[in-house]
């Protein structure tokens, strides 16, 4: 477990600035947001929409070039030349993205307590969108992660968008089980229609999601073991 | 194409192993592949007694990659991390940094950032990554060619004082001279295929070839012969030695040494690795499949 947990720390610092970058842009915004509520609560709804949506997408973009970083640096090899197996690398950097997709969903609910506390809600309003948020970057990441073992970033990220974007079409066709296969879609339309008085979140797709991720890194760590690091040197 | 084809090598333990062959001959991909970076499509090969790949093995083992690329943070807490990975905890950790920056002259520099050191400091701690878990097997990848002759010389004596203490050493390198200075044995890989293996003064010593040295002689006799220390050194061929070396004694001259020709490495690697007649000839091969 603590190979695990360095190789997530260090997943954390190499990606410091795009986080920080991130959960500053967020907390202008949402100062923006604060300001505008005597204005119109529905704009500042949106502004917290939007933060959810950003964050599901950045972490597929941070999970989808971790691999491709390391090898092309060629730093995977110096790890990787360590008693540690590819599978627990995986996790690694799973455990990574997942702790900044935990801290970037914090920071959201914590901005929604800041922005409406003038209208009398607590961060407590905003922690079920903080755990779908959670969920589906969870979800999203997991599967950038698993392209990125054999793809470049790019290409990654295009085939996760389709995957997660599959989660839609399975909707339309069924309400059951298959509208819980990958439901990325399902917990962003849920987030996409919160509302303060009356939303009720989509547990059962939250869980299945963060069931889903650990079986996507389950398969991206079979896929990695099988796939050769090194490149060559530019 | 095959990076390597028809290859079997093993490195005994308490040798300094040393691996040669131009660019592009397959040396980085038999070490890769022993490190399990990558997997053969064919054959297999035991690392510590345990099969290439597996990760607990690699603990026992210390690798330096050609070219070194390491996390952008201060020379100690980066071999701190890399000693952590392999699962080392404090104090044990903590000692072995200590030592190992000692050991490769990082003190001064071992709260500086790995961008800011020039490529001889890298390759210096790079090997301080290596060494930190003092492993049972060292797998280098020329650990020496950005350093100077000074951190060269450290090195060797490392690499010899290693070998001392029993452990192994698997060096792959261009630096021929260094390789014949402290190597055991040597192997030399040529477009993936292992061309020759075995103790490096044996490989180096000529199979055909003698050098006489003679006292008591008149060169004239002797038109091939050079002149050393007022002996006469005679290279002949080794069907020759009885007829020359009864000549001498005839000459009313002694034979004072009859040695096997000794080449350098230099001399060996370019006579196998040098295309004659377009081809080449594999003087030693084994089974499919790679063993270190």
């Amino acid at each position: 477990m603590r190979p695990v947990l360095l190789i997530a720390l260090n997943f954390l610092r190499e990606s410091r600035w795009a986080i920080l970058l991130l959960l500053l842009w967020a907390m202008i915004s949402g100062a923006a947001a604060g300001y505008s509520i005597s204005e119109s609560q529905d704009d500042a709804l949106f502004f917290l929409k939007q933060q959810a949506v950003y964050g599901v997408v950045f972490t597929a973009f941070l999970a989808s070039s971790a691999i491709y970083n390391q090898r092309r640096s060629r730093r995977i090899l110096s790890v990787l030349s360590k008693a540690i197996s590819r599978a627990e690398y995986l996790a690694g950097l799973e455990v990574g993205f997942l702790s900044a997709a935990a801290v970037y969903s914090a920071a959201v609910a914590i901005l929604g307590a800041w922005v409406f506390a003038r209208a009398g809600f607590s961060v407590s309003h905003f922690i079920p969108v903080a755990i779908m948020l959670f969920a589906a970057s969870a979800l999203a990441g997991s599967v950038a992660l698993l392209f990125s073992t054999f793809l470049s970033p790019l290409f990654a990220i295009a085939l996760t968008a389709i995957v997660v974007g599959i989660n839609g079409v399975f909707v339309q066709m069924s309400s059951g089980v298959l509208a819980q296969v990958m439901p990325a879609y399902v917990l962003m339309q849920s987030m996409l229609g919160f509302s303060l008085d009356n939303w009720t979140p989509a547990w059962t797709a939250a869980g299945w999601a963060l069931l889903e991720s650990v079986a996507v890194w389950a398969l991206a760590s079979l896929v990695f073991f099988y796939r050769d690091l090194a490149v060559a040197i530019e | 194409m095959r990076a390597l084809d028809d290859f079997s090598l093993s490195i005994e333990a308490g040798e300094i192993f040393g691996f040669l062959g131009p660019n592009g001959a397959g040396k980085s991909t038999a070490i890769h592949l022993a490190m399990g970076f990558m997997r053969p499509s064919a054959g297999s090969g035991v690392l510590l007694d345990k099969k290439f790949g597996y990760a607990p093995a690699r603990k026992r083992v210390g690798f330096l990659a050609e070219n070194v690329a390491v996390y952008n943070r201060p020379v100690k807490d980066l071999v701190r991390f890399y000693g952590a990975l392999n699962g080392m905890r404090d104090p044990e950790l903590a000692k072995r940094v200590s030592e190992v920056l000692e050991l490769l002259e990082l003190r001064d520099v071992e709260a500086r950032k790995a961008s800011k050191l020039s490529r001889g400091m890298l390759q210096r701690v790079g090997l301080a990554q290596a060494l930190v878990n003092d492993p049972e097997l060292l797998i280098l990848d020329e650990p020496t060619s950005a350093l100077d002759p000074l951190g060269r010389v450290a090195v060797r004596e490392l690499l010899v004082r290693a070998r001392s203490a029993g452990k192994s050493v698997f060096l792959s390198s261009h630096l021929l001279s260094e390789i014949e200075l402290i190597c055991d044995r040597v192997g030399i890989v040529s477009k993936g295929k292992l061309m020759r293996v075995g103790k490096t003064s044996e490989l180096l010593e000529s199979a055909e070839e003698l050098e006489v040295v003679a006292s008591g002689v008149v060169p004239a006799e002797f038109p091939v012969a050079k002149s050393e220390n007022g002996n006469l050194v005679i290279r002949i061929k080794r069907a020759e030695q009885r007829r020359v070396i009864e000549q001498i004694w005839k000459a009313g001259g002694e034979v004072l040494r009859v040695n096997p020709v000794r080449r350098s490495l230099e001399e060996l690697f370019l006579e196998i690795t040098t295309p004659v007649s377009g081809h080449e000839t594999a003087i030693t091969s084994g089974s499919p499949g790679e063993s270190v």
